[in-house]
């Protein structure tokens, strides 16, 4: 996965909130139930509209007040995952 | 149960309607109450409570001429959602027509019976009906007693009817036995609405069901599916809607002499066993209700325990699975963990 890939949303994709700290999302074409914590239900939030992984890096670093390698050593496989369960769409530069 | 009768009875709710009442050349319609709505028709419905007196009406059911689809030759039974507001069925004679979350239309044409159509208003019409006003019928039984209710999920055969029945005895009483509305307003818990005090059951299984309660056999009803016994319960029960306790997803055990298993779902496998649930899924879909009713049925598993219970296949081991939902739902009510 590279920095300038641009990752959006699926469309069809179904959220709801269970508690303050946790969103569930379910892809439009699987059966397959996503839990997200507070910090995945914050990063899902900032792709309400679509943005590359270097630019939500950057963002989340300097909101969480972290380096950007550990941001993107964390995100990166959730990212992955979330793409996976056909939840967000990821289009190389 | 001593005061079951069948579905078949006499009509027992018609009343004078407030509503009717300022034509006195019109005739009497029939008021009741099912899935926390009331019903103002022409036709009865001894499967629903009375109406209260003076309650308005949500819903009209009017016996005559139906409109048809726009595209007639898609008629197969299904029902065809031509908007949001409007859907349209043919079966067997039956032509029903739901708009705007309120109205029913039935025609009952050559073949069908005023039976068929009662029943069709019970159960499938009023499933379109609650979609229509975003109310998410739930394929599911249910039962509530003082303590609150028990919302029963499973696959078809898995016994929710059975269940529910044997649940509605002494003060406890039916909620439905095959569609059910929950009450999920903004600001209160979550609320178990009352469809139905009947219960359509096969004949070994209304068998079974009367001899445990010590009844009589229930007479037979006609055309409404499975074989088909009813029982009606008495007036009795809680105020309605029920504060939902649990959901209870049946399931069976083998072999006839395994022990009971009560197991507690996760925020998500919950979800996604209430999810299976939505009565005739491809309407909401049609009308666009996917997300509100995701987000619905997340509140419902957020707040109310989900359970799968399993217990043995036989009428045997009904009594202990029952005690146990039942200690289940009054722990519950009382705060303590089961």
């Amino acid at each position: 996965m590279k920095s300038t890939d641009l990752l959006s949303r699926r469309e069809g994709v179904l959220e709801a909130r269970v508690s303050d700290d946790e969103l569930v999302l379910l892809g439009p074409e699987s059966e397959e139930y996503f839990g997200l914590d507070a910090i995945a239900s914050d990063v899902w939030e900032r792709l309400e509209s679509p943005m590359t992984l270097g630019a939500l890096i950057d963002a989340l670093a300097a909101d969480y007040d972290a380096p950007a390698e550990r941001i993107e050593a964390d995100l990166t496989p959730a990212i992955a995952a979330l793409v996976e369960g056909g939840l967000l769409s990821r289009a190389a530069a | 149960m001593s005061e079951a009768r069948s579905l078949v009875a006499p009509d027992s709710v018609s009343a004078p309607d407030a509503l009717a009442a300022s034509d006195a050349s019109a005739p009497a319609r029939h008021r009741f109450r099912a899935y926390g709505l009331v019903y103002v028709g022409d036709l009865p419905a001894p499967w629903a409570e009375p109406a209260p007196p003076g309650a308005p009406a949500d819903v009209c059911v009017d016996l005559g001429p139906v409109r048809g689809p726009a595209h007639p030759e898609r008629l197969d039974g299904s029902w065809i959602v031509e908007s949001p507001s409007e859907a349209y069925c043919d079966w067997e004679g039956l032509r029903l027509r739901v708009s705007e979350g309120r109205r029913i239309g039935v025609e009952i044409g050559p073949g069908a019976t005023r039976e068929m159509a009662v029943v069709q208003i019970g159960y499938a019409a009023s499933t379109v009906l609650l979609h229509q006003r975003g109310a998410m019928p739930l394929h599911a039984a249910g039962a509530a007693g003082p303590a609150g209710g028990a919302l029963l999920l499973g696959d078809s055969g898995a016994g929710k009817s059975t269940f529910a029945t044997m649940m509605a005895r002494g003060d406890w009483a039916l909620a439905g036995d095959d569609t059910i509305a929950l009450d999920v307003a903004p600001g209160r818990p979550v609320g178990l609405h009352r469809a139905m005090r009947t219960a359509r059951l096969f004949s070994d299984s209304a068998q079974a069901v009367a001899e445990a309660a010590g009844d009589p056999i229930l007479a037979a009803g006609q055309g409404m599916g499975k074989d088909v016994r009813a029982l009606v319960d008495p007036a009795r029960g809680p105020a309605w809607p029920a504060p939902l306790r649990a959901v209870f997803k049946l399931e069976w055990l083998h072999p006839a002499d395994a022990p009971l298993e009560l197991e507690r779902l996760a925020t998500l496998p919950a979800l996604h066993a209430l999810r299976g649930a939505i009565g005739r899924p491809e309407i909401p879909r049609q009308m666009g209700l996917d997300g509100a009713y995701f987000r619905l049925l997340a509140r419902v598993a957020a707040e109310v325990p989900v359970y799968v219970l399993r217990r043995p296949r036989d009428f045997a081991a009904a009594e202990p699975a029952l005690a146990l939902a039942r200690r289940t739902v009054e722990r519950l009510a009382a705060g303590e963990t089961p």
